[in-house]
């Protein structure tokens, strides 16, 4: 059980997200790897005609380390959950998040002004948002703060999974120069659950007679295709997967992107991508609480039996709960891109990034700076990435090559998190296979020879 | 550099750095331990909420009713019933047991020839009576009626006795027995039930008003033949026999008897779960509830009355309420049937009942002398109804309008929550005082096994305050007192064992010091909230 627990916390560690859920490292493959179509659409291959075979990638950041999350007491081999530990690495606002994103298909071809694509993905993410309050209360209780506020209103919940089929078209214009990418997609939601935007909630406690007052607004839990998973026994033994094959749950969505070769040594871009809402109407359970404020005294002692029955109906009846089934939109978390690349030779690129993700609609940037060296079918790239002051700097790599026609790539944000990951905060990792065909189309057909060069 | 030499060398370095980085040191032979949560959570228990009626409400089982006067001040009232006294048990009728003999007055020795003579007599008898009884009339209910009338002639009698003091309830007429008598059957028999009859005492031959007396008539003709031979001394007699008479209603006076209500020892357990200080009652009153339905008044009088405490002593009942008899009224001869309520009242005025209440016994003796139609007592006609009834019952009344000091009350509640208390590791128990009785309380707490044994005490402290009272006796605003309680881990193990909670409350009024005495009235409450400070400890294999 123990290990299975310690396995589930790893695995929720490693899939867990980042906030920002960059994939910086696979971002500076977008010159070679087809799929870096999902981070930047505006992305042309070299070749004219590729298949994607199925692959996956995932991250997984937090603003607590790992040893934070398992801790060791002192003087202790094993590990512990201690939530003065998380505490103790909490800043103000602290977000966790993972992203697993399964490219089931990619195809390309590339025309003479562009390319075009059709792809196929499976997506899921969780984002966690919480303030500090969130973990001064799980850690200590409301005691530190008798008389005074606890305030959960930080904490957002927003998790999605869902399927995506598209296609995808990027052209150039201005002689070349500008390069712009769009992608179109069918989505369908799968399972969702979110706290409602505006939700809040306070726990005051009263510093004579530790009595509570709790204020809800806007508490509502959204939720889709979790009651096939909770309650399956009310369902018929397929009702989960026809479900997940086809449901009402459908939208569509898009990408965006653009890069523009300011000078010869320098190119600019930006892409948005996930940009859309998808409308649960299948389903669908809503878990609402009226906007109220209560406060809870305890109860009458007097004559009191079966008392904890009558704790739980005291509390319960002051709060206004039902449970609808109502349809509810969510946008997609949209993620944005924006990178300037320095050329100090034809081969050679320095590369800075500024990332986003607005799931819950705020401007929190991560950036990295890159240097890649690429010669022909080949790159090889190391960056740093930097979160914010509460985490540490990411040392990453990416690689890609061509063996024939099959390509092989690996990018990573954390290559150094096999040394002592438990000091590390973030893990992520992208690799995959493509079939690459039709280079020497368009290859440049050189009426001078370069001589240095020889 | 070529490019392929670049490439190997870039690869080298990153496969190099990524083998040679490899440290899981941390992980290694480590296993996760028991999921731990540990918060210190400050909650709202509760509310305490008492009356001054809740806070006396153990007495109830003692037999108190707590109610208000119309003052709307707390009163203790404790009633029992002393004594019932029947018809039946007060009043019995004597057998009565009448005859006379008559001389016929002939002087005959076979005359030859026949003759009649007639007599007619008439003869008054008085009831026997045990303790100067008269009646009136009696409306009997039970027992027999035997006369039995015999000859001494030599002659044929025919006889008519006429019994003017019993009528027939059918007919309202007198009881008429006649026959007749011969030498060969001298002598005749009457029997019947008495409840055939209603015995009327109160005329005489005359019809005059009398009491007691019995009327008979006596009509006989001596029918001579020529044969008969008959001396001057012959003649008839009767005899008349009331047995076991029995009533359901008696007029006219039934004498300065006695009634039962003697020795009695009323137990007041109320008191019992005070074991020290100090409760004085200003204001009590200790009444003597007669409910009369006999139709006569009684007079009352305290042969006894005095308290033994707690410890033994006995303070005897002094002052006029001691020495003066009282009189207990009955219903009038036009409310037969009905009760007629008296209360003779022990108060601060006529008696030191408020040092006897005050002296917390735990006994009272009573004995009272009670005495029909006493000579102080309006005369009053009598009737005795056989449902008639007096029931002597007495009624503490224990306005709360007090002094106490120091007194100290014990209570008993289970402690049912052990099991509760595993997960806690500290616990600060607080309780806020909201006060606006002129009473305040220290509070200790024992906390016993189930062998009785106390495993834990929380020391005696300050509980609430007495609130202030104004000019017209009332608490002029509430007093506020919080106390802590802090429970160390190792006291909580030791909790963990307890299956009951002795309270031991020590309670003050206002002014106790002084002398002053408090009023307590009814909308007077304390508040008492409990809330909770406790450091928690849950492991996910619990």
């Amino acid at each position: 059980m123990k290990k299975l627990l310690l396995t589930s916390l790893i695995l929720a560690f490693g899939i867990q997200l980042s906030y920002s859920q960059a994939y910086f490292s696979y971002f500076q493959l977008r010159e070679l790897v087809p799929q870096t179509q999902s981070l930047q659409p505006a992305f042309i291959p070299n070749n004219t005609f590729t298949f994607g075979l199925p692959t996956a990638g995932f991250v997984a950041q937090s603003d607590f380390r790992l040893r934070e999350l398992i801790s060791k007491p002192d003087g202790d081999i094993n590990f512990e959950i201690n939530f003065n530990v998380l505490l103790g690495a909490s800043a103000e606002i602290n977000r966790v998040s993972t992203d697993v994103t399964a490219n089931l298909f990619h195809i390309g071809y590339k025309t003479k002004n562009g390319a075009f694509s059709l792809f196929a993905n499976a997506r899921a993410s969780v984002d966690l948002r919480y303030g500090k309050d969130f973990m001064e209360f799980m850690a200590n209780g409301n005691s530190n703060r008798i008389g005074g506020e606890i305030n959960l209103s930080e904490s957002r919940v927003f998790a999605n999974s869902y399927q995506e089929i598209g296609v995808g078209h990027a052209r150039k214009f201005l002689g070349d120069r500008l390069t712009v990418g769009a992608r179109v997609k069918v989505i369908t939601g799968l399972f969702h659950a979110s706290t409602a935007e505006g939700a809040s909630g306070t726990l005051y406690t009263n510093e004579i007679d530790n009595s509570w007052r709790i204020s809800l607004k806007n508490a509502t839990v959204n939720t889709a295709g979790l009651d096939l998973l909770m309650n399956s026994d009310d369902y018929e033994s397929n009702a989960t997967s026809k479900y997940a094959m086809n449901n009402q749950n459908k939208s569509v969505a898009f990408d965006l992107g653009a890069k523009f070769k300011v000078l010869d040594w320098l190119t600019v871009e930006a892409a948005m991508n996930d940009i859309g809402t998808i409308k649960w109407k299948e389903q669908v359970r809503n878990y609402n609480s009226d906007d109220t404020t209560v406060t809870i005294n305890g109860v009458q002692l007097r004559g009191l039996e079966n008392s904890s029955e009558v704790f739980r109906d005291s509390i319960e009846n002051k709060f206004r709960s039902n449970e609808t089934q109502n349809e509810f939109s969510t946008s997609l978390p949209t993620k944005t891109y924006l990178a300037a690349s320095l050329f100090l030779t034809s081969k050679d690129k320095f590369t800075v990034v500024a990332f986003n993700n607005h799931v819950f609609k705020e401007i929190d940037p991560s950036f990295a700076v890159a240097y890649n060296h690429t010669v022909n079918k080949f790159t090889f790239g190391l960056l740093g990435s930097y979160r914010g002051p509460q985490n540490e700097f990411n040392m990453g790599m990416n690689i890609a090559a061509d063996i024939g026609p099959i390509q092989l790539y690996v990018a990573t944000d954390n290559a150094l998190v096999s040394n002592k990951p438990e000091q590390y905060s973030k893990f992520d990792l992208r690799f995959g296979l493509n079939l690459m065909f039709g280079y020497k189309k368009w290859l440049p057909k050189l009426d001078i020879v370069d001589l240095d060069s020889l | 550099m070529s490019i392929k030499r670049i490439k190997s060398f870039l690869l080298a370095v990153c496969a190099t750095a990524i083998l040679v980085g490899c440290n899981f040191e941390y992980f290694a032979d480590a296993k996760l331990n028991d999921f731990v949560w540990k918060p210190s959570l400050a909650i709202p228990i509760g509310e305490l909420s008492y009356t001054v009626e809740d806070l006396f409400d153990e007495l109830s089982g003692a037999g108190v009713d707590i109610g208000q006067n119309s003052d709307d001040i707390v009163m203790l009232t404790y009633e029992a019933q002393l004594q019932s006294q029947s018809a039946t048990g007060f009043l019995t009728l004597a057998n009565q047991s009448f005859g006379q003999s008559v001389d016929a007055g002939l002087n005959i020795n076979a005359q030859g020839f026949s003759s009649l003579h007639d007599y007619n007599e008439v003869f008054v008898f008085d009831l026997a009576a045990t303790q100067n009884e008269e009646y009136d009339s009696v409306n009997f209910s039970g027992g027999n009626l035997d006369i039995l009338m015999s000859s001494e002639l030599d002659a044929e009698v025919a006889y008519t006795l006429t019994l003017n003091s019993l009528i027939i309830n059918e007919t309202h007429q007198p009881l008429v027995v006649s026959g007749v008598l011969n030498p060969s059957n001298s002598s005749a028999s009457f029997t019947d039930a008495l409840n055939k009859y209603l015995g009327d005492f109160s005329k005489d031959t005359n019809a005059n008003a009398v009491r007691n007396k019995i009327v008979v008539k006596l009509d006989y003709q001596v029918r001579v033949s020529p044969t008969s031979v008959i001396q001057p001394t012959d003649g008839v007699s009767f005899t008349m026999n009331l047995s076991n008479p029995e009533f359901d209603l008696v007029y006219g006076y039934v004498g300065e008897r006695r009634l039962d209500v003697n020795f009695e020892l009323l137990n007041l357990d109320f008191f019992d779960s005070f074991r020290e200080g100090t409760i004085s009652f200003s204001e009590p009153r200790f009444s003597f509830v007669f409910d009369n339905s006999f139709g006569f008044p009684l007079g009352v009088s305290f042969n006894q009355i005095a308290a033994i405490t707690q410890q033994g002593q006995i303070i005897p009942l002094t002052g006029s309420a001691a020495t003066t008899p009282g009189i207990v009224n009955g219903p009038l001869i036009d409310a037969i049937g009905t009760n007629v309520n008296t209360t003779l009242d022990l108060n601060s005025t006529n008696s030191n009942l408020p040092e006897l209440i005050s002296s917390m016994p735990k006994k009272v003796i009573i004995e009272v002398n009670t005495e029909a139609n006493p000579a102080n007592a309006p005369a009053q006609y009598n009737f005795v109804d056989a449902g008639s009834e007096l029931n002597v019952g007495v009624r503490l009344e224990l306005p709360m309008i007090v002094n106490i000091n120091g007194l100290v009350s014990t209570q008993n509640v289970e402690f049912d929550i052990a099991d509760d208390l595993e997960q806690a590791k500290q616990l600060t128990l607080r309780l806020i005082a909201e006060n606006n009785l002129p009473l305040g309380g220290e509070i200790e707490l024992v906390f016993k096994d189930a062998n009785n044994n106390a495993v834990f005490t929380v020391s005696e402290r300050a509980l609430f305050d007495g609130a202030p009272v104004g000019s017209d006796g009332r608490t002029t605003q509430a007093t506020s007192k919080i106390v802590d309680i802090h429970f160390a881990d190792a006291d909580i193990r030791l909790l963990e064992n307890a299956t009951s909670i002795d309270v031991i409350t020590r309670m003050t009024t206002t002014g106790a010091a002084s002398n002053e005495i408090v009023k307590f009235f009814s909308d007077y409450t304390l508040k008492i909230k409990l809330a909770a400070q406790a450091d928690i400890e849950i492991t996910s294999n619990d």
